[in-house]
């Protein structure tokens, strides 16, 4: 709480603090079950010139940012999004709807080239009941290389090679990827749009497509001078000592939830039962503090394989702390 | 999930030279449980209290800085 005060003195603002854990296998991401715990800070917090959102994640729903942003905007006519690290996809949106992203030296931004996955999403040949990924510029990708690369350019020509990828993907599967092309490119230009004084159409054309289909990597880390001086994106360098404050805030929040460290169920087993309660998200504000827990039984079984280890997830979501 | 990233001495001792196996964790594909909410843990753990209709299992390659030798 004390970094947070001196970061709002900092800044002159009301900071909420977003940390969507990366803790291998227990991990959290941006979902919708998120604005109602923002709603409670903010009615704490009430209205104020200046909103920031201290955001880490990798990512997660990217409807969830849209709804965040205007939400957040009830409170406030300026947002700002500190990123000490990663805000990655769907954490990108959410800086993309804000008027400043400060972002210090280890600060970076991702793609906004989303996988979506549905049930009829080809199925991952190793595991049947899992399926695959399918990122939507990797689809849109095969027909430019058809056309770019092969020269099959023709519409009949094109034609044959959807039906193609239609036999390997389902038609559903593919229904969903274009709507998802559409629906990114839009959320993106809507997100801007609600800037205070948001940039010319042709900048927010040429920010869209950086982020969507220029960088050719979903796992492309955007570095502040790449998100400043080639996206255009609206960084802020922040001072030596907020740079400091905002970084040090990180490591707490990434020493709280034992980020560094997988989640082994193992460990936790002295005897042949134990119950479970882990961190593994935080919203946080001055006034108010949510966690996002995991709750389960961890059982060793020795029948019919000796030594087996059973974990069940009993009990899972926010959890009001302060 | 195995996590064998310890150093194996089998004991083999001879003219001072002692045989070491390194045994690295397995290259397998992670999975993951997709959820309508914000939790993302493994499929490897069990969610006995909810339905079918709200999971998928998604693949997702690990990310790491170990870069294993070949298995074989």
């Amino acid at each position: 709480m004390a970094l947070i005060r001196e970061i709002e003195a900092a800044r002159n603002s009301r900071l909420i603090c977003y940390v969507t854990g990366d803790r291998e296998n227990l991990s959290t991401r941006i979902a919708p079950d998120v604005t109602g715990v923002f709603f409670r800070h903010l009615e704490l917090i009430g209205t104020h010139p200046l909103i920031d959102v201290l955001l880490y994640t990798r990512g997660g729903d990217v409807l969830t940012p849209w709804r965040l942003v205007h939400l957040i905007r009830e409170y406030t006519d300026r947002l700002g999004v500190l990123v000490p690290f990663r805000a990655y996809s769907s954490g990108t949106l959410i800086c993309l709807g804000a008027d400043e992203v400060v972002m210090g030296k280890m600060g970076e931004l991702g793609p906004i080239d989303p996988s979506v996955v549905n049930a009829f999403n080809p199925q991952d040949p190793t595991n049947p009941v899992a399926r695959m990924p399918v990122n939507i510029e990797d689809v849109y990708s095969y027909l430019a290389l058809a056309c770019d690369k092969a020269g099959i350019c023709t519409d009949e020509q094109l034609g044959k090679a959807f039906l193609l990828l239609g036999e390997h993907i389902h038609p559903l599967a593919l229904g969903n990827v274009h709507r998802n092309y559409l629906l990114i490119r839009s959320l993106a230009k809507k997100l801007i749009s609600l800037h205070q004084q948001p940039p010319d159409e042709a900048s927010v054309a040429s920010i869209v497509d950086s982020l969507t289909e220029k960088l050719y990597a979903h796992n492309h880390m955007i570095p502040r001078r790449e998100a400043a001086a080639e996206i255009h994106l609206p960084v802020v360098y922040p001072s030596e000592q907020l740079e400091k404050l905002v970084w040090d805030l990180y490591l707490e929040y990434a020493r709280e939830l034992v980020l560094d460290e997988p989640f082994n169920p193992v460990e936790l087993l002295h005897d042949s039962r134990c119950e479970f309660r882990v961190m593994s998200g935080v919203v946080e504000s001055t006034l108010a503090q949510d966690a996002f827990v995991f709750e389960g039984v961890v059982e060793r079984q020795d029948f019919p394989e000796s030594g087996k280890i059973n974990v069940n997830i009993l009990k899972q979501g926010w959890r009001k702390v302060l | 999930m195995s996590k064998n990233d310890g150093i194996v001495g089998n004991g083999g001792n001879c003219e001072g030279r002692v045989e070491v196996h390194y045994q690295f964790p397995g290259r397998s594909t992670k999975y993951y449980l997709l959820t309508a909410g914000s939790g993302y843990p493994s499929a490897e753990f069990r969610f006995p209290l909810s339905g079918p209709d709200r999971r998928l299992v998604v693949p997702e390659a690990a990310k790491s800085s170990a870069n294993p030798p070949p298995e074989g």
